[in-house]
């Protein structure tokens, strides 16, 4: 075994071991209980605030939304048949159950966590084959502690075509080599909620740290480099820690601290301002200058640390995410707005979700499970006299604008409906069909803009996207989906409800109902009738956004 | 994760309010208003300026183009030699003959100087003013900026127009960055082909009916949802159907120009797109952006057909400026010629000129600047700036200042920060401002 992933293993014995028995026996509440809890905490604040709170969503309206959340498209026409019909008390746990042990979650979650860690602009993302997502999902459907995943992600070493988990760190690199800064900004942002990014070159204007603060967070990564194993082949690239003494790399040899300096610590670059050519020891955020008192590595026990119950923001940064994810802003807004000073809306439920992460053992499904539980999530995003300009106080569910991603799959469920397995109702999983002529990726490029993903920004609303779907032939020609609906021969009424339950998961409303019969009535070609009424429902905001 | 469309929550302007309340619960249908704010909005003086970037991808050689040294040694001097323009004592390089007789419109910036030498960076930098990833904010360039300044929210044309950039390689142009989807350019990746999907895929009586389902959903939904997220969707899908049905969609059309004047601007790509920037600014579009890609020549090969690059903007710019005086439009335009930065001085081992952030050259025409003026000098070989250094925040400060772009205001970002326009510290090129 290697000197450094042996030193992992023993840090990781201590860090369980130094958990408390009630960690390590599963201690986490129920979800209901935990939700209902947190129902109890917003309703307060509301009662407060002399908020009222808008009525449950209707089993269409949650279904829609869960859907769309947990898995990423919006359900197939018989999911919502069967979920409308079905009286079963509990159809809403199961569903929440039934969507998280679907492979879709961790594809889901692994393509959010994609974006959010590889900019588009990454030459990783440009390559043809990405094995770092497939990667996340598999971890997330394996319902792997999230505090693992990060530990994979900062530690890994080896060779790179062995290594999807090395995405994260290859994508934070310049010139191609691993760079102290970009990771420490990355993790700090990613993985703490923590933006240290101001204080690389000056002391941060809005939150309390200091320049010192991300150049000590670098220093861990400051021995990082990238190797060629075997000759030239990529595949061959290895990830290693330089011994003391010995250069990263000809790029980055700059920063590196200079020999004979105890510890890990890195040179600040010429960039970095009234820092810049000075040696700064690594030291944990937040904390006390640290004794190095050996050669490392250190990489492993920044980690340990980084996810550990020492980090103030691990966890929280972790479940303000989710809930960010589910009600469209975080308890801490901006996600990366965590800081000693900051207010989150609602310190009692961060704590309390943070504690059940923890104590579930980072389950994120578990928190997934509670969030999706609270009557707030189940509540109809149609707001109430009184309560339209809330944002934060969760009176109604946000409106939330679709993934390009999500959209592209929600549209491909419309326009090609996955077949049903032979002998089952509902659909396999997995099987959404590309659209016809469309490549995803291509897609995804022109309906989505970078991410600003502090804001939780998905741009899908300027006039070239709306043209595209308005008059490209995306959906301008029969479809498959369409093809189907007409073969049945229907009558319109129940054709124009069949069209409704699939592109908005709900029945049309009687007056909905009379326009689009004196529309297709009106027609002459059925097929032109009913592609009309499609393309209406699907270039509708009620389509495109998740509400 | 999570979205929102909070997008640039600055107070409202008196136009943006305008189209709120009509665009509000007050049961006006979608159709009715789009046809009473066209109608009311058309033709109304024209009170704001525009902009015309000319953007050089690759970096040009400035001592080849607007910084000759035709004293200087032949490695740095190059084969191309300077030649006499409009101007008394201003000399631009050889390739530029039609441009030389311009140049009592124009003003040439000799000593930009700015950091960031790798393209990428540097594209970031010279479109929005700061650098990239500073304060972990995405900031939207100059088209995103000028568009959201000073776009019609009700012209049923784009604010901005991007044509020839090669998309999978530069999100950086499209990027609208805090200022949110609704100040994205459109972009014309083929110009033959026009506007893409600006055409009804129906005849217009069934694309009418069917607008007319939509626009009742939308109508619908944003009653019941009256969330941000939604209203911009209504906006956006407001203004893609105005374009619709705009006659003015006509502009996108090249081949309702005269054969002679697209000989003029030449047949390229580059010259089709400074024709098209021409018809767009005609109709009161502020901001086009013209891509013309290859300045990067490192190597002898791609410098020579640089050449060819500099006789396309010879043609194309000439012709421009040309067509913008005759129309009495030049005053009110501004065209902007720049690069991500300029070249090494001396030719390198392979016969070509590498990356140079610390000292190039900039061109700007019309637009109300004085013209006929050189601002800025390098030395011998044009390696250093000895005379008026202009920085990113300059240069940007006072293209702001010439569109009538208050560059001070702070424009609130979706997560809450206060960001200005162009980042402080700027010092305004007063030699161009009469």
């Amino acid at each position: 075994m290697r000197k450094s992933s042996a030193l992992l293993a023993v840090a990781v014995a201590l860090w369980l071991a130094g958990m408390d028995a009630r960690q390590l026996a599963g201690a986490e509440l129920d979800p209901a209980a935990a939700a209902a809890a947190i129902d109890r905490l917003l309703e307060a604040r509301l009662a407060e605030a002399g908020i009222p709170t808008s009525p449950p969503a209707d089993h269409a309206e949650f279904l829609r939304r869960v859907t769309l959340d947990i898995v990423g498209r919006i359900p197939t026409f018989e999911e919502t048949t069967d979920f409308l019909a079905s009286d079963e008390i509990d159809k809403r746990r199961q569903l929440i159950d039934r969507l998280l042990e679907s492979p879709a979650y961790g594809e889901h979650f692994a393509t959010i966590w994609n974006e959010l860690i590889v900019p588009r602009d990454n030459a990783i993302k440009k390559s043809r084959r990405d094995p770092f997502t497939p990667w996340l999902a598999e971890q997330f459907n394996a319902g792997r502690g999230w505090d693992q995943i990060v530990i994979d992600l900062l530690t890994v070493e080896g060779k790179m075509g062995d290594r999807p988990q090395a995405g994260f760190i290859l994508a934070n690199s310049e010139m191609s080599e691993p760079h102290p800064a970009l990771l420490a900004d990355a993790t700090a942002r990613l993985f703490w909620g923590v933006q240290l990014r101001c204080a690389e070159c000056h002391d941060h204007p809005f939150a309390p740290w200091k320049q010192t603060d991300f150049w000590a967070t670098a220093a861990f990564f400051s021995r990082l480099r990238k190797g060629y194993s075997d000759g030239k082949n990529p595949a061959g690239y290895t990830l290693t820690e330089a011994p003391p003494d010995e250069p990263v790399s000809r790029q980055f040899a700059k920063l590196l601290a200079a020999p004979g300096v105890a510890g890990p610590a890195i040179v600040v670059p010429p960039t970095g301002g009234k820092l810049a050519g000075q040696v700064v020891h690594g030291m944990f955020l937040g904390g006390a200058a640290a004794e190095w008192s050996d050669d490392g590595p250190f990489r492993e026990r920044f980690a340990m640390w980084a996810v550990g119950k020492d980090n103030p923001w691990f966890a929280a940064n972790a479940v303000n995410r989710l809930w960010a994810h589910f009600f469209g802003r975080g308890l801490v807004h901006p996600l990366d707005g965590f800081h000693a000073q900051c207010t989150p809306s609602h310190p009692q439920i961060l704590d309390l979700l943070a504690g059940e992460l923890v104590d579930s053992r980072f389950d994120l499904k578990h928190v997934i499970r509670i969030i999706t539980s609270t009557a707030a999530y189940q509540r109809t995003s149609r707001p109430v006299a009184g309560n339209e300009n809330d944002v934060d106080l969760v009176s109604h569910m946000a409106v939330k604008v679709m993934r390009p991603e999500v959209l592209y799959d929600s549209l491909s469920v419309v326009l090609d409906p996955p077949r049903p397995k032979p002998g089952s109702k509902t659909p396999g999983p997995g099987a959404l069909a590309p659209l016809p002529g469309t490549p995803r990726d291509e897609f995804v490029r022109l309906f989505g803009t970078r991410p600003d993903e502090t804001a939780g920004s998905i741009v899908n609303a300027g006039v070239p996207q709306f043209l595209k779907l308005l008059n490209g032939e995306l959906l301008n020609r029969p479809t498959p989906g369409l093809e189907r609906l007409l073969a049945e021969d229907l009558q319109p009424a129940d054709a124009i409800k069949g069209l409704y339950l699939s592109a908005l998961s709900r029945l049309p409303t009687a007056e909905e109902l009379q326009t689009m019969e004196e529309y297709v009535t009106g027609q002459g070609d059925q097929r032109q009738a009913y592609g009309g009424v499609l393309w209406a429902l699907v270039n509708s905001a009620e389509f495109v956004m998740n509400h | 994760m999570p979205a929102n469309a909070a997008f640039d929550i600055r107070r409202p302007t008196r136009r943006e309010i305008l189209t709120l309340s009509a665009a509000g619960v007050a049961g006006v249908s979608l159709s009715d208003w789009f046809g009473a704010l066209a109608a009311g909005a058309s033709d109304q003086p024209r009170s704001t300026k525009s902009c015309i970037l000319l953007w050089m991808d690759g970096g040009p050689s400035h001592v080849e183009t607007f910084d000759p040294k035709p004293e200087a040694p032949a490695d740095v001097r190059g084969e191309l030699g300077a030649i006499q323009t409009s101007v008394p004592g201003i000399l631009v390089g050889e390739k530029f003959p039609r441009v030389a007789e311009l140049m009592q419109h124009g003003a040439i910036l000799r000593g930009m100087s700015t950091a960031e030498a790798d393209h990428g960076r540097a594209r970031i930098y010279m479109h929005t003013g700061y650098r990239p990833g500073a304060g972990g904010v995405s900031y939207p360039g100059l088209g995103s900026t000028v568009a959201a300044e000073l776009g019609r929210e009700d012209s049923a044309l784009p604010n901005f127009v991007v044509t020839g950039a090669p998309l999978v390689k530069h999100d950086v142009v499209r990027d609208p960055g805090y200022r949110g989807p609704r100040h994205q350019p459109v972009v014309l990746e083929n110009l033959s082909h026009g506007l893409e999907n600006g055409e009804p895929a129906n005849e217009i009586s069934e694309f009418d009916r069917r607008t007319r389902l939509l626009e009742n959903l939308e109508q619908q939904f944003v009653r019941t949802h009256p969330a941000p997220a939604a209203q911009a969707h209504q906006t956006g899908l407001a203004s893609a159907l105005r374009l619709i049905r705009s006659d003015k969609r006509e502009c996108f059309d090249l081949s309702r120009e005269p054969e002679t004047s697209r000989q003029r601007y030449g047949e390229g790509d580059f010259g089709r797109g400074c024709l098209l920037a021409r018809r767009l600014v005609e109709a009161k579009v502020p901001f086009v952006e013209v891509y013309l890609a290859n300045w990067d020549s490192h190597f002898r090969d791609v410098a020579a057909k640089t050449r060819d690059l500099m006789s396309q903007v010879d043609a194309a710019l000439s012709a421009l400026v040309r067509d913008l005086a005759e129309r009495g439009l030049l005053e009110s335009t501004l065209v902007i010629w720049m690069g991500e930065f300029g070249r090494t001085p001396r030719i390198n081992t392979s016969g070509g000129r590498d990356h140079y952030s610390r000292a190039w050259s900039t061109a700007l025409f019309g637009g109300g600047i004085r013209g006929g003026q050189v601002i800025g000098a390098t030395d011998a070989s044009g390696a250093t700036v000895t005379d008026r250094p202009i920085s990113v925040t300059d240069f940007m400060a006072t293209v702001c200042r010439i569109l009538g772009i208050d560059f001070e205001r702070e424009v609130t970002t979706a997560n809450g920060r206060p960001i200005r326009i162009v980042d402080k510290d700027e010092e305004l090129i007063g030699e161009l401002l009469s």
